[in-house]
């Protein structure tokens, strides 16, 4: 009876209780967008900076991420690789070999970093060999290939085209002088300035003999489909990087202020959102206690009839939970069906290409949805309009039949 | 004029009358309102701060190259020393501090280890308010005039090359006619900065020093600038091209907004997000007072009956419902924005991201943010909500005026 009453209670104002339910829908709806905007820009943001070069994970010699220096180097057990490959989610296994030289062209001389890589794998970890302007990439791993791919504006900066001979000088792993005299076979242009000013790749093997590193590399990168399944295989990583004494790196390790920037954002939107829900809350507080209010005299006369103050309280309760409820399913209805519609054509970002590049961010963003985005938001505002409406329930309790009877 | 007084005297009682509503309704308004001004003003500190991060790392407000460095920082691209009239000009009120740079890509080798970065030759002196050189010394000393000895490095180049104070790095770089040249340097200081990036980029040497290292008599590779008031860099543009034109010198003049993009995107999106952000809590406000006004004037529709009987017009009543919603409003609006400003003016001194300081440096902003009250955006937002609340009363207002008198003295509760 009385989820009844309560039901038509709501509708004795049917204005009212569509205004109240459309401001919790409208604050639901944002608050399931917006946070699924800003999982999506995470996931993207880490995955294409993670694609740039660094891969999912690394295996490296324990130090050489605080110090990459050319000695710091791991040669590779036969069943290294294979163990790595028979993990779940790891799909790409690539080897790397990293020095810093001095590249010199007929005219000009420039310090660059060489990286030797096996050219089949590296387009799996690392966007340089999809991103070639001129020429084509690296062919072969083969120490006989004296093939390099150049960064375009160190290419630029050089004077040095497709075709064209350069003479890389550096130290060798056991402190020799590392000199060879490389052709450059392709120029690539990713659009992060520090890989187009700064970046060299030639074969791994011709690295290793060049810089004298035996069978030495200096970093295995790997890589899978998406970095979340990914992320649910680092335990196995690193178990087989113990195994074998060495260290495992993951997205947060080789990317350490990404994470800190996600919080950042995280936590400078979260007073926004607290601001939000405490607006709806409040609107809602003041809807309810009006209805009470402007109802005292129905209420002492319900209480004069016997129904007890708990049995009003109830109704008020059921009567806020139907304004709730039909608001936070108009909410996430509405939160849903823009999120999706956003999460298939994207927002484009025309003006701000730039700055989104710069950060390995593609121009269009594309909110993600997921249990957690979807619910999180409406169920925040549904428990802060329940815990606002004990105000007004306390007020029944304080009722007394007969005044209330007679208040206008 | 008289009825103007009765009007708001009566809107200002129907407001007490019920006191707990109206209580509610202004905190629903204040924390939209706080929230709002508190949030711009931060997100207009972090904007200030990767501004003033970008202008201080070397570029001012604007610098001036030879035709083609921008492109290819290389030492074929110099220009001379300014000559007399563009030294005047530079010397004049406008600016607050300029200096002459040679900046080339080099090598730099440690016993231990070698890295790429950029040398840049500064006149020490000069580059106090310009740049963040003379206060980041941590370790060691600046250098005194422009011939001092010694290099400057970054703490995370030193710890690279696992170099340190006083020991010896060499630097290698390409001179005018393609040759390399090399000189050995003894670490004079060593510069810690909120962006680790630039500390692994930039080594500094005095000024005469690179000179005659690379053999480029007094040539240079830029001059740099700030201003004292940002408002005057166009005009003042303008004059030097002129004096530049005048007398045949091609010269590549570029404010920071051309240097910097990226700095320039992200104010643009700061402003941008604002606006928008402003509107979206707006909204919310308004379903708030909408119903709260909606059942204020439901729960009168006696009174209003009573009134109209009386003979009061129906557009008066119009009028005092619009009176009240601006009261409700503007208490709102008022008691919202002054607790916004004592919180900006509360984390004036500085607010740090602690934790969080490295996400912020790597987008550029720095580790304190430091919020300022902004007057005319706090104004901004505060008359927006205000008038568009009065706007969104409109609706419950004429609602009331409409009633009839007869029916509505009789209607029963």
């Amino acid at each position: 009876m009385i989820l009844e009453l309560a039901w038509r209670n709501s509708w004795r104002q049917p204005r009212r209780t569509i205004l109240s339910s459309l401001a919790i829908a409208f604050t639901s709806a944002f608050l399931i967008f917006m946070p699924s905007l800003q999982n999506g820009s995470y996931i993207s943001m880490v995955e294409n900076t993670l694609r740039l070069f660094d891969g999912y994970a690394e295996i490296q010699q324990p130090g050489y991420r605080d110090n990459p220096e050319i000695r710091n180097s791991l040669t590779i057990p036969d069943s290294l690789i294979s163990d790595l490959k028979n993990i779940q989610h790891v799909d790409t296994v690539s080897q790397r070999a990293i020095s810093f030289a001095l590249l010199a062209s007929d005219q000009r001389s420039f310090g660059a970093q060489i990286v030797g890589v096996q050219s089949d794998s590296e387009a799996l970890v690392s966007i340089i060999p999809n991103n070639i302007k001129q020429g084509r990439f690296l062919l072969t791993d083969n120490s006989n290939t004296d093939e390099i791919v150049l960064g375009s504006v160190l290419a630029k900066n050089l004077k040095a085209s497709v075709g064209e001979k350069v003479t890389l000088l550096g130290n060798g792993r056991n402190g020799s002088l590392a000199a060879d005299s490389l052709t450059v076979v392709g120029i690539f242009s990713t659009g992060i300035s520090a890989m187009d000013r700064l970046m060299a790749e030639i074969p791994l093997q011709r690295f290793q003999q060049t810089f004298s590193m035996n069978q030495h590399v200096h970093s295995i990168v790997l890589s899978g489909k998406d970095i979340s399944s990914f992320q649910q295989s680092m335990k196995p990583i690193r178990d087989v990087a113990i195994k074998y004494k060495l260290a495992a790196l993951d997205w947060q390790q080789l990317q350490p202020g990404l994470m800190k920037g996600i919080l950042l954002d995280i936590s400078t939107s979260l007073p926004l959102y607290i601001a939000m829900v405490l607006v709806v809350t409040f609107s809602l507080l003041n809807s309810v206690l009006m209805s009470v209010l402007e109802r005292t005299r129905e209420f002492g006369v319900l209480l004069s009839l016997g129904m007890r103050p708990s049995n009003i309280a109830k109704m008020i309760w059921i009567e806020t939970i139907i304004l709730i409820i039909f608001g936070l399913l108009m909410g996430i209805a509405l939160g849903y069906a823009l999120t999706e519609y956003y999460a298939h054509v994207g927002i484009h970002f025309e003006e701000a290409q730039e700055i989104f590049s710069e950060y390995g961010l593609p121009n269009a963003m594309y909110p993600q949805l997921n249990w957690f985005t979807l619910l999180i938001g409406p169920s925040i505002i549904g428990l802060s309009i329940l815990v606002s409406t004990i105000f007004p329930v306390v007020r029944i309790y304080k009722m007394q039949p007969v005044p209330a009877m007679r208040a206008v | 004029m008289e009825k103007l007084k009765l009007f708001i005297s009566l809107s200002w009682r129907n407001l007490w009358r019920n006191y707990r509503r109206t209580l509610i309704t202004f905190s629903s308004i204040g924390v939209g309102v706080w929230a709002m001004i508190v949030l711009a003003s931060l997100m207009e500190a972090w904007a200030m701060s990767t501004f003033n991060a970008s202008i201080n790392t070397l570029t001012g407000h604007a610098q001036i190259h030879a035709e083609k460095y921008l492109q290819d920082p290389n030492i074929e691209y110099r220009i001379d020393m300014p000559d007399e009239r563009q030294t005047d000009l530079l010397n004049s009120d406008t600016i607050k501090a300029w200096s002459v740079r040679v900046r080339v890509p080099a090598i730099v080798q440690s016993e231990r280890d070698n890295a790429p970065l950029m040398l840049v030759g500064i006149n020490p002196q000069a580059e106090n308010n310009l740049s963040f050189i003379p206060n980041s010394i941590t370790k060691g000393a600046y250098f005194n005039d422009v011939k001092s000895p010694g290099i400057l490095l970054g703490k995370k180049l030193a710890k690279r090359l696992r170099t340190d104070l006083n020991k010896r790095v060499v630097i290698l770089s390409q001179g005018p006619n393609g040759d390399i040249k090399e000189r050995g340097f003894r670490v004079n200081g060593i510069y810690e900065v909120e962006q680790e990036d630039t500390e692994s980029l930039y080594a500094f040497i005095s000024i005469k020093n690179a000179q005659s290292m690379l053999k480029i008599d007094s040539d240079i590779s830029e001059i740099s600038f700030v201003l004292h008031d940002l408002n005057e860099l166009d005009n003042f543009l303008a004059r030097y091209k002129e004096l530049n034109k005048l007398k045949n010198i091609k010269q590549d003049i570029k404010s920071w907004a051309e240097l910097e993009p990226l700095t320039l995107a992200l104010l643009d999106m700061t402003s941008g997000t604002i606006a928008l952000l402003t509107v979206i809590m707006f909204i919310l406000i308004a379903f708030g007072l909408v119903n709260t006004l909606l059942m204020a004037v439901y729960e009168r529709t006696r009174e209003f009956g009573l009134l109209q009987a009386l003979g009061m017009k129906p557009t008066y009543i119009l009028y005092m419902i619009l009176i009240e919603s601006t009261f409700l409003m503007g208490i709102g609006v008022i008691v919202g924005t002054l607790l916004s400003l004592s919180t900006i003016v509360y984390f004036s001194n500085g607010l740090d991201l602690g934790a969080l300081a490295e996400g912020s440096t790597m987008f550029g902003a720095g580790r304190i943010m430091y919020p300022e009250i902004n007057w005319i955006q706090s104004s901004i937002i505060a008359i927006f909500v205000w008038v568009m609340g009065i706007i969104t009363s409109l609706y419950p207002a004429w609602r009331a005026s409409r009633e009839v008198p007869v029916e509505t003295i009789n209607k029963a509760y």
